[in-house]
C-alpha cells in the first residue's frame, strides 16, 4: 500500500528510507499481522482473571469470557471505554481553558484576556449569568466556575448541553435516559459500569456510551466557546500549508498538540523576540508553524502556516529545518525524540500530564505564560545554532489555504447576502437544490489508510454532487495540504449548483473569487461549530437536526476521540460515515444497533464503508432520503 | 519438502494462527466476511495449554505433521484421505469423497483432525492442507513471534544447531576468559 498521496510526505519518506529512520508507517508494518481478537473487539482485559477472548466463528473456541460475559457484552464494554477516553480528552481541553479564564479573572494570568467581548457576553447570556453591575473579571470568574461545575455530578443536565441543542433533541435524550449529569462524572460512570460484574446488557451499555458521547459534545462546545472568548473568534484568514511552509532562513518552531493556551502565547512572544532570532543568524526571525489541532488553532486565529497533520508529524523533523517542536497534549507520538536524535530538533514537552522520555520538559503554567514561552523560544534558538545545512531538505510543495470559517464568520458572510436573515440564503439554496446538503468532514489520518487518499477522493465526489463541505481537525489539515481550501479548488471540483453559491458568497465577501471548496471550521474540538450551525438551521425551520440534509464523515478515523465525536454526531441525528472499521465487528448485535437501530432511536446512525466511491454514494443517498423527508 | 515446524518456547498463546487458519479456510478469506458466512470456518491447528505450575501454562502450537506413512490415510475406508502430488496429506480431492466416518480422527496420533462443517456446509473431517493457494501457510504468516516456521526439515535442524552452537561458543569463551583471569591473578 502507498503510504501517502501527499507530495511532501512522499519526499520525506524517501529520506527516512535512505537514513534508516523508522516512522509510524514502518512501525505499522512491524505490527503486522495484527491480532484478530483485538480487531473485532473480542478481547477483554477488564479484570485480572483475563485476558479473555471469544471465538469470532463460534466453532471451536469459547463463547463466553471467564466471568460469563458474551461477545456482545465484551464488544459494547470495549467501545464504551473508548468513548469515555475520547470524552475525557475533550473535557480536559475545556477544563484547561476554564482554569485559564479563572486565573485571569483573579489577576493571576496577566498574559491572557478577553479577546472577543461580544462572544463573551453572548455566552454569558446563553448560560444564564446576569451581567448587571459586574466587571469583566467578575463575569469571567463566574463563567469559569460554572464551567468547572459542569464536570462534577449534578442533578440536572449540563448547561452546555441544554442551551445548545434543539428542544426536540433534548426531549429525546431525556426520554431515552441519556442525559449526562456531569461531563467527568459520566466518564467515571462508564468505567464503573464496564468493570467486571456491573453492566452486562449490551444495549444498556451502548446507551450509556451515547450518553457519554453527549457529554463529549458538551465539553467540546464549552472548549470552543472559551477559546473564542480568550483568543478571539476566528475570521477568514489566508495562509499556507505543507512542509514547504518551513523556511531555510528562519528559526522554525512547530506548535503541536491541541490546546491554544500555550501556542497563543508562543505566537505573541515569537513576534517580540524576532531580533534575538536574527542575532542568532536567522535573517527571517522566527517562523512558527502548526501541527495537528494546535496548528489549526493558530492557523485560524493568526494565519500561522499549517505544516502537517498528526500522522506525518515525524516527517517535519526529517526536513532537517525544524529547530523545535513544542507540544502540549493528544496525538503526540512518543517517537518524536527518537527521530529528533538524527537531527538537531529540540522536542519540548510543556504539560505536566504529557512527558516523553528523551524530550526536554519545560513546564508551562498560565501564571508565567510569557516567561515560559520565551524560555522555549530560546531553546529553539540554541537548537537552530546546531542545524546542519547538509541535512536540510525542505519540500517544495506548499499550498494556499483559507481558514477561520467559524459559525460566526459563516453567518457574517451570509449576512452580506441577507443582513436581516443570514441563514435564509443558505436554506433557500438547499431548498432549491443548488446545494444537495451539507457534509462535515472530521477525524484523523489513520496509518491503515494511504494518507489523505480517502479524504481527497471522497471530498471531490461529494463536492461534484453539490454538497457543501465543512471540515475540522486533520480533515481540514488534509484539505489544506492538498490545495482544497482555495477558490481554485471550487472552480475545479464543485458541482454547478455549489459553485454558483460559493461564487456568490465569495464575491459578496470581496474575495473576487469563490469561497474555498471546503470551509475550514476549526480544530477537532470545533466540531461543535458545525453542530451549532445545524442547530441554528433546525431551530429556524422548526424541525430537528435529525431531519436536515446534513451528514458527517470521518473517513480516516484513528483516535478514541473520533469515536466519541462520531457517536455524538449520531446522537445529534446525523448519518455518520467512518472509513475505518472500528473494533466492534465481533458483535453483530452491536453493529446492528450502531448502524440500524440507532436510526429509529435517534435519527442518526453509523455508515461503515471503507471504499471512498461507495461511501460517497451512501452519503449522497442519506442526504436524498433526508430531502425526501422534508419534501424538498 | 517444506513443513510447519514449531518453536513452542516463542509461543505467547495469542491464537492469531488459529484465527488466520480459520479465515484462510473460509469462503470470503477475510475476518469480517468469514464471521458472516452461514457455515463459519474451523481452524486446523490448535494452541494447547499444558500446565506448567498452578498459575502458569506452557502454550504449545499443535499442527498436522503430514506423516509418512500416515495413520489417517491407512484408516480411511473410502480412500478420501490421500497424499497429494505436492506431498500434502489431505481428504480433499481423493479417490472418493470424505464420508465423515471419523476413522482418521481416531487414528491421528496428534489429534489434528476434527469432524466439523466445511464452508460449503458439508460435514466432514477437517485438517491442515498447508494452504495450497499460499506461498506459506496462513498460520505461519500470522504468527507475530516466529513460533511457527515453514521450512525444509534440514533447514529447521540447521537453525537449531546454529542456536545451540552459538550458545556453546559463548559459554566456551566465557570459560576461557575465566581461566585466563584466574591465571593472571
Amino acid at each position: 500500500m502507498e503510504r501517502s498521496i501527499s507530495l511532501d510526505s512522499i519526499q520525506m519518506l524517501k529520506i527516512t528510507k535512505e537514513m534508516g529512520i523508522d516512522t509510524v508507517w514502518d512501525r505499522y508494518e512491524k505490527q503486522q499481522p495484527q491480532c484478530g481478537f483485538g480487531e473485532t473487539g473480542l478481547c477483554c482485559r477488564h479484570c485480572l482473571q483475563g485476558p479473555c477472548r471469544i471465538d469470532p466463528f463460534g466453532t471451536t473456541g469459547p463463547k463466553l469470557g471467564i466471568c460469563g460475559a458474551s461477545a456482545d457484552t465484551i464488544v459494547a464494554r470495549g467501545l464504551a471505554r473508548n468513548i469515555a477516553a475520547g470524552t475525557s480528552s475533550h473535557s480536559a481541553h475545556a477544563k484547561h481553558l476554564a482554569h485559564t479564564l479563572l486565573k485571569w479573572s483573579r489577576g493571576e494570568a496577566p498574559d491572557y484576556g478577553i479577546r472577543d467581548q461580544q462572544k463573551f457576553y453572548r455566552v454569558l447570556d446563553r448560560v444564564g449569568i446576569s451581567r448587571e453591575d459586574k466587571t469583566d473579571q467578575q463575569l469571567a470568574g463566574e463563567l469559569a466556575k460554572l464551567c468547572l461545575e459542569e464536570f462534577s455530578e449534578r442533578e440536572e443536565a449540563p448547561v452546555w448541553l441544554k442551551t445548545t441543542i434543539t428542544k426536540a433533541r433534548m426531549e429525546k435524550f431525556e426520554k431515552l435516559g441519556i442525559v449526562p449529569l456531569g461531563l467527568d462524572s459520566v466518564v467515571a460512570e462508564i468505567m464503573h459500569r464496564t468493570t467486571n460484574g456491573v453492566d452486562a446488557d449490551p444495549i444498556n451499555i451502548l446507551l450509556a456510551s451515547i450518553k457519554c458521547a453527549i457529554a463529549d459534545y458538551s465539553g467540546m462546545y464549552m472548549g470552543t466557546d472559551l477559546s473564542d472568548i480568550l483568543f478571539g473568534t476566528p475570521a477568514p484568514v489566508m495562509s499556507t500549508a505543507n512542509l514547504g511552509s518551513l523556511k531555510v532562513n528562519a528559526i522554525n518552531v512547530a506548535v503541536h498538540g491541541h490546546n491554544p493556551v500555550l501556542s497563543e502565547i508562543m505566537v505573541a512572544e515569537a513576534m517580540k523576540m524576532a531580533d534575538e532570532a536574527k542575532a542568532a543568524g536567522a535573517s527571517e526571525g522566527f517562523n512558527l508553524v502548526g501541527i495537528c489541532c494546535t496548528g489549526h488553532e493558530v492557523l485560524m486565529r493568526h494565519g500561522i502556516p499549517y505544516a502537517t497533520n498528526s500522522l506525518s508529524q515525524e516527517l517535519a523533523i526529517v526536513t532537517g529545518a525544524l529547530d523545535a517542536a513544542v507540544v502540549d497534549y493528544q496525538c503526540i507520538m512518543p517517537s518524536l525524540p527518537e527521530v529528533a536524535k538524527r537531527f538537531h530538533t529540540a522536542i519540548i514537552t510543556t504539560m505536566p500530564i504529557t512527558k516523553i522520555p528523551g524530550a526536554t520538559h519545560i513546564e508551562f503554567d498560565e501564571e508565567h505564560a510569557g516567561e515560559k514561552a520565551r524560555e522555549v523560544l530560546r531553546l529553539a534558538i540554541e537548537a537552530y545554532k546546531k542545524r546542519d545545512p547538509a541535512k536540510v531538505n525542505i519540500p517544495e510543495s506548499r499550498n494556499n489555504a483559507m481558514a477561520g470559517m467559524s459559525a460566526e464568520s459563516i453567518l457574517s458572510v451570509l449576512s452580506l447576502l441577507d443582513a436581516n436573515d443570514p441563514l435564509k440564503p443558505l436554506i433557500d439554496n438547499i431548498v432549491n437544490g443548488n446545494i444537495l446538503g451539507v457534509c462535515l468532514f472530521a477525524g484523523c489520518n489513520d496509518v491503515k489508510i494511504t494518507q489523505d487518499k480517502f479524504y481527497v477522493t471522497l471530498v471531490k465526489e461529494l463536492a461534484a454532487n453539490n454538497i457543501l463541505i465543512l471540515c475540522t481537525g486533520c480533515a481540514a489539515g488534509s484539505f489544506a495540504r492538498h490545495g482544497l481550501l482555495t477558490p481554485e479548488a471550487t472552480e475545479k471540483y464543485a458541482g454547478p449548483g455549489l459553485k454558483a453559491v460559493l461564487t456568490a458568497l465569495g464575491h459578496a465577501a470581496g474575495l473576487n473569487a469563490p469561497l474555498p471548496l471546503a470551509l475550514h471550521t476549526g480544530s477537532c474540538v470545533d466540531n461543535s461549530r458545525a453542530a451549532s450551525i445545524a442547530t441554528a438551521i433546525a431551530n429556524k425551520l422548526g424541525v430537528d437536526v435529525s431531519q436536515l440534509p446534513v451528514v458527517a464523515t470521518a473517513p480516516e478515523a484513528a483516535m478514541e476521540k473520533a469515536l466519541s465525536i462520531g457517536t455524538w454526531a449520531v446522537a445529534m441525528g446525523l448519518p455518520t460515515h467512518v472509513g475505518v472499521v472500528p473494533p466492534v465487528t465481533g458483535s453483530p448485535l452491536v453493529v446492528q444497533v450502531l448502524t440500524q437501530t440507532a436510526k429509529d432511536l435517534l435519527g442518526g446512525y453509523f455508515i461503515v464503508e471503507p471504499d471512498p466511491k461507495l461511501a460517497a454514494e451512501k452519503l449522497v443517498a442519506a442526504l436524498k432520503e433526508r430531502r425526501q423527508g422534508l419534501g424538498i | 519438502m517444506k513443513r510447519i515446524y514449531v518453536r513452542p518456547e516463542l509461543c505467547t498463546g495469542c491464537k492469531s494462527c488459529e484465527l488466520a487458519c480459520a479465515v484462510e479456510h473460509s469462503k470470503s478469506k477475510n475476518l469480517i466476511g468469514a464471521m458472516m458466512e452461514p457455515f463459519p470456518p474451523h481452524p486446523r491447528l490448535y494452541i494447547e495449554a499444558v500446565e506448567k505450575s498452578s498459575f502458569d501454562f506452557f502454550k504449545i502450537p499443535m499442527t498436522c505433521r503430514h506423516c509418512d506413512p500416515a495413520p489417517c490415510i491407512a484408516a480411511c475406508i473410502p480412500q478420501a484421505m490421500h497424499r497429494s502430488a505436492s506431498d500434502t496429506v489431505t481428504n480433499v480431492g481423493g479417490k472418493n469423497a470424505c464420508i465423515a466416518c471419523g476413522m482418521c480422527v481416531m487414528m491421528c496420533p496428534f489429534g489434528m483432525i476434527a469432524r466439523g462443517t466445511s464452508p460449503d456446509g458439508k460435514i466432514m473431517a477437517l485438517k491442515c492442507d498447508l494452504c495450497p493457494d499460499r506461498s506459506a501457510p496462513a498460520c505461519v504468516s500470522a504468527c507475530p513471534e516466529g513460533a511457527l516456521l515453514f521450512l525444509e526439515g534440514d533447514d529447521f535442524a540447521h537453525q537449531k544447531r546454529q542456536r545451540a552452537s552459538t550458545a556453546l561458543t559463548t559459554a566456551n569463551q566465557l570459560g576461557e576468559e575465566t581461566l585466563v583471569q584466574a591465571q593472571q591473578e
